[in-house]
């Protein structure tokens, strides 16, 4: 530090953003899987749907009745890497709308 | 894992369930993302059972008036503090003095309290006073304050895609074209060197930019910020005013064939990739230089083409320098004439993206397709926005969009 630099003493403006959050509520996970149904989530990044599959023909192989939907099969929409925050509510609700008891997503690179 | 939990957080909750999977998953064979699948299942099931949610908690609070601290030390005491507080990129700041925020807030017609939106992807709340905070900060004069807000309320536009732009593996730019009057009224470089050192608008609305997208936006490496190498331009970010005095003869400033008069203002944003520079000092003719481009761009440079067809969608930036732009004028093409001759000259075959892309997606865009197909960068030739920016010298710049970020052009507001 400088000798020169004088010490002082400062008002200073915060800043720091507000981050403003509603409370959410989320829905218990199942405590088994067996006939329950569980919806695999890809975002069509590469090899995510690969990864996937396997996963759900190891759940079925697994796990007694389960119900095991690609969601990128029966809802194409889904299969996209969400731009916004409005996007990601719609996946969501596209999600939902397939009644699942659980969903399984492979969000990553 | 952090950055995943972001956007549970922002939507009220305080945590996702996750497994994680070490990467990568894309670019290997289907053997091992089967056996990456079949290593991780235990630990998915166990994930999908045992683990149970937690309600997240309310947080509420008034965004204005920001909150004043008292601080004893010197400037580089501050600075120091700041870094650690998270409260600056690690470049030297001028202290947010209150004195210095009530002159700043002189700049803008707009009210102090007045909430611009969300900055993601931690989503914290940016007011014009919390602009003009960080304005101070980075050594902004007053009269700077509309082209901030401006550009700042283009950037919220969910159709830029910040989130992407500041959370994604990409070296992301984000840029800014000033165009119409206010380039000369405030100094705002459109010349030589526009984009860079000694052009103080520029510098420190650039500055200021980032400062408010990476601290209230909070995203910074390796926890939120996931640029695999990123850039200089995390910490200033592109902003270059229109060079309308070297328009080619019939050729409209960027404001005006964005819909606005000639006597407005406008900022333009988007995000993108670092630009891919054409230096071509050969050429004699428009078709010549348009052969060059077509060697140096090509839909792979923002994944188009079949790996991710939507970007075709998108309006990617071409910024022609003067000599570059007097070439093509003196052609007399029009700008659309030289639109379509770069849509045609950057076409590449199909054959040139691994197979792992697929092409089910292209097919439903544009028909049947073969090796030999000739892919566009865009869908049509009138989505290319073209600017004359810079001064002397044979450079033009290509700013591939990020996917999903189109251009927004705000009003400046005086």
């Amino acid at each position: 530090m400088e000798k020169s630099e004088k010490q002082a003493k400062w008002k200073l403006v915060n800043p720091e953003a507000l981050v403003q959050v509603e409370a959410g509520q989320v829905n218990p996970h199942p405590k088994d899987l067996s006939g329950k149904t569980v919806v695999l989530y890809w975002n069509g990044k590469p090899n995510g749907d690969l990864f996937l599959n396997r996963i759900g023909e190891l759940l079925i192989e697994k796990v007694d009745n389960v119900k095991v939907i690609k969601a990128w099969e029966v809802c194409p929409s889904t299969k996209r890497t969400d731009p916004t925050t409005e996007a990601s509510r719609t996946t969501a609700k596209e999600l939902a709308g397939l009644n699942p008891d659980l969903i399984i997503g492979a969000p990553g690179d | 894992m952090e950055l995943a939990n972001t956007i549970p957080r922002a939507e009220g909750f305080r945590e996702a369930c996750f497994v994680k999977v070490s990467p990568p998953i894309g670019m290997l064979p289907s053997f091992d993302v089967r056996e990456k699948a079949e290593n991780a299942l235990d630990e998915i099931l166990k994930a999908a059972t045992d683990w149970q949610p937690s309600t997240g908690e309310a947080v509420k609070g008034a965004a204005y008036p920001a909150d004043t601290f008292e601080f004893s030390g010197t400037v580089e005491e501050i600075n120091r503090h700041f870094v650690e507080k998270k409260w600056s990129l690690g470049l030297p700041v001028l202290p947010p003095t209150p004195e210095r925020i009530h002159e700043m807030l002189k700049g803008t017609v707009q009210k102090s309290e007045e909430v611009l939106g969300q900055v993601p992807p931690r989503m914290g709340t940016l007011t014009v006073e919390l602009a003009a905070v960080y304005a101070a900060m980075a050594g902004c004069h007053p009269e700077y304050m509309p082209v901030l807000i401006a550009a700042l309320e283009g950037f919220l536009a969910p159709e830029v895609n910040w989130r992407l732009a500041l959370s994604g593996t990409g070296t992301s730019q984000l840029i800014v074209i000033v165009s119409g009057p206010v380039v000369k009224e405030i100094g705002i470089g459109c010349e030589q060197g526009a984009a860079g050192k000694g052009h103080h608008a520029n510098g420190s609305i650039g500055y200021a930019i980032n400062l408010i997208a990476y601290v209230v936006g909070g995203s910074r490496p390796p926890m939120f910020d996931r640029s695999t190498l990123a850039s200089p331009s995390d910490y200033v970010c592109w902003v270059f005013g229109e060079n309308d005095r070297a328009l080619p003869e019939g050729w409209k400033p960027l404001h005006v064939e964005r819909g606005f008069k000639h006597s407005d203002s406008l900022i333009t944003v988007m995000a993108s990739y670092p630009p891919a520079e054409n230096m071509d000092h050969w050429s004699t003719s428009a078709e010549e230089h348009l052969r060059w481009w077509g060697h140096i761009v090509n839909p792979l440079q923002n994944m188009g083409g079949p790996c991710v067809p939507q970007v075709m969608e998108q309006n990617p930036i071409i910024a022609l320098g003067p000599e570059h732009a007097h070439l093509i004028g003196s052609t007399k093409w029009s700008k659309d004439d030289f639109r379509k001759a770069f849509w045609e000259q950057t076409r590449i075959p199909l054959s040139a993206w691994p197979s792992a892309c697929g092409r089910e997606r292209l097919t439903e865009m544009l028909g049947p397709v073969t090796d030999d197909s000739l892919v566009p960068i865009t869908r049509e030739p009138e989505q290319f926005l073209i600017v004359i920016a810079g001064g002397d010298g044979k450079q033009s710049h290509y700013f591939a969009p990020l996917p999903g970020s189109f251009p927004v052009s705000k009003l400046i507001r005086r």
